[in-house]
């Protein structure tokens, strides 16, 4: 598959551009009930941010367009997935969703438990599988992380289901 | 003078204050190379220790935090790209390219004796300037600042790399994410959704490792095994004609770092890119700019530490702090019944020159430190991907939850590294993006502070000297780009342009 990326980066600063002036400003942004200049409004810097974002993807898209109506080799701006596995180019959207639960079950199962789990399926993910490796670093690492926040940096790392553990060492 | 001289020397001459500026050192390089642990966050930390102490003591131990903590940032943008400081997310831009290439420890030497250079050349200016540097920093208002980042935003040019338009763009998207929050001037809700979290605006070291950090990580994974390339990343280290090759950038890197520090609120990060920016636009090898090349490593690290010394020199002149870390050492003199300013150099001119002397050693401590660590701090870098990618993962979900101890900006880092996934993959530079979402409070905050203050006259953004300054070195700056971006232009062959 073949796409060209410039394109793709125009169409998302003018979606943007175009959805934050159209919705995100109007309706989330709170104005003052008196404002004595223009310029002064909360949403006045915001417009002018966005419909620049706008105005920088159409352009892009020009610059794109007319480029390809010259027909110019473009060496950079095309992109390819080809070549790649399904199981490869699927890989960082499995990460995506590691992400996902790992923030999803950090407060319940606590940094160490959580982040032991996501190193193991991380690794495993990555290519690592000599038990002998993946174990002690997955077990060790967060419970060191642990110790250094909570005991050094006096930061109050959340322990989850294992709090009780935690906090007698 | 020789007497007071003496006195100073005597005061400094103790082993508690050695140890405490070497400690504090070492303290401040290991914070600063953990993400998610920030300079101020060290220097917060170590002051409790302080109370105890004795003045200098408690105060060159803080000192020692704060010059460790910006090197210390560069090691893990160096190595992992995740930098432990806005400022040195610059450093990561050719410096983890080097790293990448094998030539890690040659990066982390150059950005070392950068940042020794740099900070020495600070600390002098400290010492002979502070009374007319001062004096500057206080001639600057809203006008003069707004000028001043804007001035400061033509670094995006340069940073972009072949492609402005989406640098501008990426910019644009960073301007308009800095807006989340409450409105400076009436405190109303802007773009919060009524999400509390989002009312004090997005952190930006979330940010900073969710743009930089993780896109590489998730990268990784979209990368076939074969592509997956190990190498022998320690490499050697950085010989004295790399050094001298770079030193122009350093010393140009140092001023622009010294002037932008004594102005409050500015910081390391607008002094390093600005650096950047300037030794790319002057260097031969500009091309290879964000591709490894060692002088933006240099001239990065040069602007971060130029302004170490310099931020101390409003703090002690006038009694006004200019960031962050140097308001937290006001509090430790202030703790010991002292009062930076005018006053403190005809009442306790004794503990000022002792403070001089440590703060010229600490630049030796600073070297120390490095060369110590670099050799195996270096092997970092040789850990297969496979497994440095999932720890470094880890290493930032703990950093980013220990900022502010909110799982919210776990999740904000998620998301940025989601966002900067995407923007590498459509090939739009992450480091606009960052400079843009840092200056961008400071440009709308002084925007409509001058438009109030000129009671919504625009000429207010052209009256004095610094201002008109600023503008000329804006256009100069635009000019220049664009002359260097056609001559660029025109010297690609065709079917070659990108």
């Amino acid at each position: 598959m073949k796409f060209n990326r410039n394109i793709v980066a125009g169409l998302c600063f003018v979606g943007f551009g175009v959805l934050a002036v159209a919705v995100l400003i109007p309706y989330g942004i709170v104005q003052p009930p008196s404002v004595k200049y223009r310029a002064l409004s909360p949403s006045f810097w915001p417009y002018i941010v966005c419909s620049a974002i706008s105005v920088i993807g159409v352009l892009l898209l020009v610059y794109e367009l007319v480029a390809a109506a010259r027909n110019r080799d473009r060496t950079g701006a095309a992109a390819t997935t080809a070549g790649r596995s399904a199981w490869i180019a699927w890989r960082p959207f499995i990460v995506m969703a590691l992400l996902l639960a790992i923030y999803l079950t950090l407060e319940f199962l606590g940094f160490v438990l959580t982040t032991t789990l996501g190193l193991v399926a991380l690794m495993l993910l990555a290519g690592e599988r000599r038990p002998l490796i993946v174990l002690p670093i997955a077990l060790l690492l967060p419970l060191a992380l642990h110790l250094f926040f909570v005991k050094a940096a006096q930061r109050p790392i959340p322990g989850g289901v294992l709090d009780f553990l935690l906090q007698r060492i | 003078m020789w007497e007071t001289l003496a006195a100073s020397f005597a005061m400094f001459a103790q082993v508690d204050n050695v140890l405490a500026l070497f400690v504090g050192v070492m303290i401040g390089t290991v914070i600063g190379a953990i993400p998610g642990m920030t300079t101020p966050m060290g220097v917060a930390l170590a002051l409790p220790f302080t109370f105890t102490m004795q003045p200098i003591t408690g105060i060159l131990l803080l000192l020692g935090v704060y010059k460790g903590g910006l090197y210390g940032g560069s090691i893990t943008a160096i190595l992992i790209n995740a930098p432990g400081t806005p400022a040195a997310s610059c450093t990561g831009l050719d410096g983890y390219p080097l790293a990448r290439k094998g030539e890690a420890r040659r990066a982390l030497d150059m950005a070392l004796y950068a940042s020794c250079t740099a900070d020495f050349i600070s600390n002098l200016s400290l010492i002979f300037f502070a009374g007319i540097l001062a004096s500057f920093a206080l001639s600057f208002g809203s006008p003069e600042f707004f000028t001043l980042i804007v001035f400061s935003l033509t670094i995006i040019a340069s940073v972009s790399g072949d492609d402005l338009l989406k640098g501008l763009g990426a910019a644009g998207l960073g301007l308009a994410l800095a807006i989340v929050g409450l409105d400076a001037i009436f405190g109303t809700p802007r773009f919060n959704f009524g999400n509390f979290d989002l009312m004090g605006g997005l952190n930006f070291i979330p940010v900073l490792i969710g743009l930089f950090a993780i896109p590489e990580v998730l990268n990784f994974y979209s990368k076939t095994a074969t592509a997956q390339k190990l190498s022998a990343l320690a490499g050697k280290g950085a010989s004295l004609p790399d050094y001298r090759k770079a030193l122009k950038s350093i010393l140009r890197g140092s001023a622009i770092g010294v002037i932008l520090g004594v102005i409050p609120g500015i910081g390391g990060a607008p002094a390093a890119f600005l650096s950047y920016s300037e030794a790319r636009r002057t260097s031969n090898n500009r091309n290879n700019f964000g591709k490894g090349e060692l002088e933006g490593v240099a001239a990065a690290e040069a602007g971060n530490n130029g302004v170490a010394g310099a931020t101390l020199i409003p703090l002690l002149a006038l009694g006004v702090p200019g960031d962050i870390i140097t308001a937290i050492i006001l509090g430790a003199f202030m703790i010991h019944d002292l009062r930076p300013g005018p006053l403190m150099f005809q009442q306790n001119i004794t503990l000022i020159y002792a403070l001089f002397i440590g703060i010229m050693l600490s630049s030796a401590y600073l070297f120390i430190v490095g060369k110590l660590s670099i050799r195996s701090i270096a092997r970092i870098a040789d850990i297969p991907q496979r497994i440095l990618f999932p720890v470094v993962l880890v290493l930032c979900v703990f950093g980013a939850y220990a900022i502010n101890n909110t799982i919210f900006d776990v999740l904000v880092m998620f998301v940025m590294g989601i966002v900067g996934f995407g923007m590498l993959r459509l090939g739009i530079p992450a480091a606009p993006f960052l400079i843009a979402f840092i200056l961008g409070p400071l440009l709308e905050d002084n925007f409509r502070r001058s438009l109030r203050l000129g009671d919504g006259d625009w000429t207010i953004f052209f009256q004095g000297w610094i201002t008109w300054f600023f503008w000329g070195l804006t256009v100069l700056t635009l000019v220049l780009i664009i002359w260097q971006r056609m001559k660029g232009r025109n010297s690609i062959p065709l079917g070659e342009e990108g």
